[in-house]
């Protein structure tokens, strides 16, 4: 017990984020009454201030700042889905989370899944499910979307579920295994079990480790085309992967014209004459 | 560059727990489904700043096949969402609590199942306060045997 309390007490300053998360997200969550909501937003404001302060970017470089833009936006718009009590604003927020989550993924030299993610989940899930808000709306908001089902309980899970997170990584960042000890990348690369040299499993296109140009270079923001490495690692190491997630998308495309409602047919005319 | 994964780590593990808030609290179905895909997205987040600080393609490799997953998750929850606000003309997913079977009957012994008593019938009591009708019946009684006898 005396260990705990000594953690806790060391660790102070970083339980404010989750506890003032958590107390925004209590408060903010739908219920009738709505006095709470600004008292919930601020609580907010500052949970992510000093998350924000804890979990800076070294250096305010464009990137930094553009990664303070997009982390802001897609946390904002997250809490936005869970709490507003009309689902055509939840859909219309998780799209711009998906858009923000796609800014995150450019910053990370991701070009190919930005654009798949905004085409996939902007494009079609959040389009058909404002499709399906709409066929089913009641007058005004239904009352099972004006108030939460044990808003308590499920702040207090978030919030366990939460700091666990966040205490691992400052964990994780305090000990030797983190990238925290100012290692260049090009070193973590070398120390690091899970950083194995690619394997060849199909054996077309053998590639070793000091050759890949791909794998040598840590930033590939600026290279000419990092669609071509990525293609190389599909087309090879998970080629079998590859055909699996086509099959899975064929018997997902059936299974859903197997559940969809049909409509209902008038009873069949004998044949006449 | 190295607290930049740290950052983007602990944006993924926020979007998680937001989602899984949601996905517990929310009573509209199609929140749920939102939130289950918040989840999926903050994973794959943490998928894609692995993939930049080890500096190979397999996390993006990962976030693809997530990617194709969350489709068919949708196309399949699609279908579900539909046919169930058939069935109940409501998006409310506690009206859905009782989707196993009914409660089974006891088992108890046969003889010892109380049956419902058999309904009895009673005579019938004239009414209080009214006036009783044996005087109009003799009359008619006496009356029918008068014209039969002319006939």
């Amino acid at each position: 017990m005396n260990v705990l309390f000594a953690w806790i007490a060391e660790n102070r300053a970083m339980l404010v984020p989750p506890v003032f998360g958590f107390l925004a997200l209590y408060l903010l969550l739908p219920r009738e009454y709505r006095f709470w909501r600004p008292i919930g937003i601020a609580f907010g404001v500052v949970a992510l201030g000093v998350l924000g302060y804890f979990f800076s970017v070294p250096g305010m470089s464009l990137n930094g700042v553009l990664f303070y833009v997009f982390a802001g936006m897609a946390i904002v718009a997250a809490t936005a889905t869970v709490t507003f009590p009309n689902p055509i604003y939840s859909a219309l927020s998780f799209a711009l989370v998906v858009l923000s989550v796609s800014g995150l993924f450019v910053l990370r030299g991701a070009m190919f899944l930005a654009a798949t993610t905004v085409i996939i989940y902007a494009g079609a899930i959040v389009v058909m499910f404002l499709f399906i808000i709409m066929l089913s709306r009641h007058p005004g908001n239904a009352p099972y979307d004006r108030r939460a089902r044990e808003p308590f309980l499920g702040s207090l899970a978030a919030f366990l579920l939460l700091s666990v997170l966040v205490f691992t990584l400052a964990d994780w960042t305090k000990s030797g295994i983190g990238p925290s000890h100012g290692a260049t990348a090009s070193e973590l690369a070398a120390a690091d079990p899970l950083d194995v040299p690619p394997r060849s499993r199909s054996g077309f296109i053998p590639i070793p480790n000091h050759v890949d140009p791909y794998r040598q270079s840590h930033v590939r923001v600026n290279e000419p085309s990092p669609l071509r490495g990525l293609g190389r690692t599909f087309f090879t190491d998970y080629l079998f992967v590859v055909e699996l997630a086509g099959t899975l998308l064929l018997v997902a495309g059936v299974g859903a014209v197997a559940i969809a409602p049909r409509r209902v047919r008038a009873p069949q005319r004998p044949p006449t004459g | 560059m190295t607290s930049d994964l740290l950052s983007y780590l602990i944006v993924g593990a926020v979007l998680f727990a937001l989602g899984a808030l949601g996905f517990l609290t929310r009573r509209n179905m199609i929140v749920a489904f939102l939130s289950a895909e918040m989840m999926l997205l903050g994973v794959t987040l943490n998928l894609v700043a692995f993939s930049y600080e080890h500096s190979n393609y397999e996390g993006q490799a990962f976030t693809a096949i997530v990617l194709t997953v969350a489709a068919c998750e949708a196309a399949l929850a699609l279908a579900l969402i539909s046919s169930l606000y058939r069935l109940r003309k409501t998006l409310d997913l506690s009206a859905w609590h009782d989707l196993g079977e009914p409660e089974p009957e006891p088992l108890v012994e046969s003889a010892e199942v109380e049956r419902p008593l058999p309904v009895q019938h009673f005579p019938r009591l004239t009414p209080a306060g009214h006036q009783p009708e044996t005087a109009p019946l003799i009359q008619s009684a006496t009356a029918p045997l008068e014209t039969s006898s002319r006939v």
